[in-house]
């Protein structure tokens, strides 16, 4: 049907069923509680889904990315479905690296944003960081992203300071059947997928999966190759069952293995200590196991008890990195009252972890073998406070092994003015407790001239003194379905950090190598940072006709960093620099008729200061053909308006950026 | 690069301004409830199953309700063969003694069969989730281009002793088995 016909069509509903226009169209009934089934086979019907209803509540700034999001993305990596999130910070650093955050603070060791796979916490306590290297999860298989901007600690806990991306993966109920895709093209996403699920017993469901990847290397900025090619593979099964009435289980675990390469800063003591760029390999292992029992009660209140074990072996820039953590969550979620709807939940996580230098320039830490608990309770009470009114408060308290004790309170207060529309403001306090690299590293990080004793060493080391980083975060938003064709989501914050980790300068030393006096310029990490953030984030949904969708986004973020007045960290105000204060965002996504769709995007993210990176703008665009159902095949496009450009540039030379380059590839996908 | 940037821009004012023309769709679940409610008159019920006068008819869902008050308008003020309709919310399967029609909510999607299983005979179970019939449900509501379609599983109606008419049979459609994913 051609956009005219179809405007025709929604019209002449509107007549039918608005009620206040009666009896103009022949044989239309006077509203919709008084059609006929005949008539209700008609109606051209719109499928808000379960996260769109459960999102108008919430009083905080939440994004969705849905499966359509996601096939139409054509993206074939989670850090690149991320960039269509208004406030995230999204910059590919080579091949296999990211520096992802949300509202700044960006760096490839981003420590303020919590990443959950299906419940599982993926960030590697060592850093506080993610290697997003390792999401490699099947697009197909991703039910949906959910991107909570702003502190999620009440919840989540620690580190969950700028937002919460939680990944949900689809139920074994969901993909059954077989599939296979193959994609190839000119750099990167040479890939295979390979699965199958099916009926488990009568009650329940599987799927098991294998997949493969080859990326190619990419160049440096000197236009030399770059050693970030990279390749690996993975295995993992899901099994979701129904176990009573009321009780359902979810088993689900995967094995990964990949093999990379990277260029790192190598700095050799010496005497005379010097500074040489080294290739490193990427290799990575690392598995995961995840069981979850939901249980629901007669009178409606719910339980979950979940269980995952995480273990990651890595070599990467002359380390060997080691962790497993164990993890006990319980959670239940009740009403009390008719105004109360409680959730409350209790949780425990050992990890274990070890760093071993394999090179000589390597940095160490101390302990090389660390155990660390963390405890935590937290409860969270939405009240009804009239028909549209509502206030959740709640916090949470932890334990960990650094700071000890820990809270986390919020309050959120949400006006449904509409059913269509609500208003919300938030405050909250959130934490990032340190890790184990800020507590006991002990890192060569380069070589200063000394006039007079030729060079010196600068070492970075930990200290056992920090405190947790500190978020207070103020809040305000709206959301609204201005119309069933089009909806707006905007938020603004005021976020003020204290605590934040600085670099103060030490007492220089002379240790001795062999007979050699090497002077040691140390350097240790404080709690001297403060910062102010403000921004605004927008995102809309405008559903122009049956067939052409439009979505866009833009965030503002102001950041000021100083340093306290008694720290010695003189780089720390150079901070924002380090992030884009516009990004912007439209996505075209078209029906072409029943059998193609053609999806556009376009990305503009202004200019990193403080990294000599200028604004760019990125275009990315897919065509696929539903060949039939089994079949589909589909051609993307990225990076297609520049050769190449660079996303992030590490100034102190630490690690070296590739250029993110224009890259082409077909997919073809097979369900059986 | 220039130019870029400003349509990107151009691209974000036109979002902003878009709302003037719109061309209002229906949500999904006013339709859906339209659907459970109309299913009652074409089920030929017999009086032993509607109770005795005053005995309302029950119309009941099971688990996260989709369906907001949409049902409620549906049924305001009607009856079947002389009994008031009642909606009810059920959290428990045991609960659906004096139900005439059970909807059974996705949330349910894993415990579909023991749900099933344990629904009184002479219940018209109602779902939305593909795999609600082969699990042993008797009306399927599924959206086939943009419309609610029902599929109905005569062998369970059969089984449950419903009298099913040969109306709404004409007008059901079995979901393909490609959408049932």
């Amino acid at each position: 049907m051609n956009g005219l016909g179809r405007l025709a069509v929604c019209l002449l509903a509107v007549c039918c069923f608005s009620g206040g226009v009666r009896g103009q169209v022949p044989g239309a009934p006077k509203n919709l509680s008084s059609a006929s089934l005949e008539e209700l086979m008609d109606i051209e019907v719109t499928s808000v889904s379960k996260k769109e209803q459960t999102l108008s509540k919430t009083g905080a700034a939440v994004f969705v990315i849905g499966q359509e999001d996601i096939r139409r993305s054509g993206a074939s990596n989670v850090p690149d479905l991320l960039r269509m999130v208004p406030g995230v910070q999204v910059a590919q650093i080579a091949s296999n690296q990211w520096a992802i955050t949300i509202r700044g603070f960006n760096n490839l060791y981003s420590n303020k944003v919590l990443v959950l796979i299906d419940g599982r916490t993926v960030y590697v306590n060592s850093f506080a960081g993610v290697f997003w290297d390792q999401l490699d999860i099947a697009p197909e298989n991703i039910e949906r992203i959910e991107v909570i901007r702003g502190p999620g600690g009440t919840v989540w806990g620690a580190n969950a300071v700028n937002g919460v991306i939680n990944i949900i993966t689809k139920s074994a109920a969901d993909t059954k059947g077989g599939l296979v895709t193959a994609s190839g093209g000119n750099r990167e996403t040479d890939a295979v997928v390979a699965q199958y699920g099916g009926d488990a017993g009568s009650r329940g469901a599987y799927r098991v999966f294998g997949k493969y990847f080859n990326i190619n290397k990419s160049t440096l900025q000197n236009g030399r190759p770059a050693s970030d090619g990279w390749h690996g593979g993975g295995t993992g099964f899901r099994v979701d069952l129904g176990v009573s009435s009321r009780d359902t289980l979810s088993v689900q675990g995967e094995y990964r293995a990949t093999n990379g390469g990277g260029e790192t800063r190598a700095v050799l003591a010496g005497p005379p200590s010097s500074v040489a760029l080294v290739n490193q390999p990427v290799d990575n292992d690392s598995g995961d196991i995840l069981a979850r029992w939901e249980h629901t009660f007669k009178d409606g209140s719910s339980t979950s008890l979940q269980f995952y074990d995480n273990t990651l072996s890595r070599y990467e820039s002359g380390i060997h990195l080691t962790e497993n953590s164990v993890d006990v969550e319980f959670e239940h979620h009740l009403a009390v009252g008719t105004r109360n709807d409680v959730v409350w939940g209790l949780g425990y996580r050992n990890i274990r972890g070890t760093e071993k230098p394999t090179e000589s320039f390597a940095f160490s830490a101390t302990p090389a073998t660390r155990v660390d608990n963390l405890s935590s309770a937290f409860v969270q009470d939405e009240i009804r406070l009239g028909k549209s009114l509502s206030l959740t408060v709640g916090s949470k308290f932890e334990h960990n092994s650094y700071t000890g004790f820990e809270f986390e309170p919020s309050a959120q207060f949400v006006w449904q003015r509409t059913a269509k529309s609500s208003i919300w403001a938030s405050a909250s306090r959130a934490i990032r407790q340190p890790d184990r690299f800020d507590v006991g590293v002990n890192f060569p990080f380069g070589v200063v001239p000394v006039p007079g004793f030729g060079t010196g060493m600068v070492v970075i080391s930990g200290s056992p003194t920090l405190h947790a980083e500190q978020l207070k975060d103020f809040e305000i938003g709206y959301r609204s379905q201005l119309s069933p064709r089009f909806s707006l989501d905007l938020t603004t914050f005021l976020s003020y950090y204290e605590n934040l980790q600085t670099t103060e300068p030490g007492t220089p030393f002379v240790r001795l190598i062999g007979a050699a006096p090497l002077l040691v310029i140390p350097q240790y990490f404080g709690s001297k940072g403060n910062a102010r953030n403000v921004g605004t984030e927008v995102s809309a949904n405008w559903r122009i006709t049956g067939a052409w969708k439009l979505a866009g986004g833009y965030s503002l973020l102001g950041m000021s960093t100083h340093a306290g007045a008694d720290s010695g960290d003189t780089v720390f105000s150079n901070l924002p620099g380090d992030a884009p204060r516009h990004q912007v965002q439209v996505r075209s996504m078209v029906d072409l008729g029943k059998k193609f769709d053609w999806d556009a995007s376009v990305k503009y993210v202004s200019a990193l200061g403080g990294q000599n990176i200028p604004g760019y703008a990125r275009v990315d665009s897919r065509l696929a053909w539903h060949v039939s159902r089994a079949w589909e095949f589909s051609v993307t496009g990225q990076n297609l308006t520049s050769d190449r450009h660079f996303e992030y540039r590490d100034v102190s030379g630490l690690f070296s950026s590739t250029a993110v380059t224009r890259t082409a590839f077909a997919k073809v996908t097979w369900k059986f | 690069m220039r130019s870029l940037f400003h349509s990107a821009i151009l691209g974000s004012l036109l979002l902003l301004a878009a709302p003037a023309v719109v061309c209002p769709q229906t949500d999904e679940y006013q339709v859906k409830a339209g659907f459970v409610a109309r299913f009652a008159s074409f089920v030929d019920w017999s009086p032993e199953a509607l109770g005795g006068a005053g005995v309302p008819f029950g119309i009941c869902v099971l688990g996260r309700n989709p369906f907001g008050k949409a049902l409620e308008t549906f049924v305001d003020g009607k009856n079947v063969a002389g009994h008031g309709i009642q909606i009810r919310q059920l959290s428990d399967v045991r609960m659906a003694a004096g139900c005439e029609i059970l909807f059974v909510s996705g949330s349910e999607r894993l415990r579909f069969r023991f749900i099933l299983d344990a629904v009184p005979g002479g219940v018209f179970t109602v779902g939305d989730a593909p795999d609600f019939i082969a699990q042993g449900g008797v009306a399927n509501l599924w959206i086939d281009q943009g419309k609610v379609r029902v599929e109905i599983n005569a062998d369970a109606a059969k089984a449950r002793n419903l009298k099913v008419s040969s109306r709404l049979m004409m007008l059901a459609k079995p979901q393909p088995a490609g959408q049932r994913e």
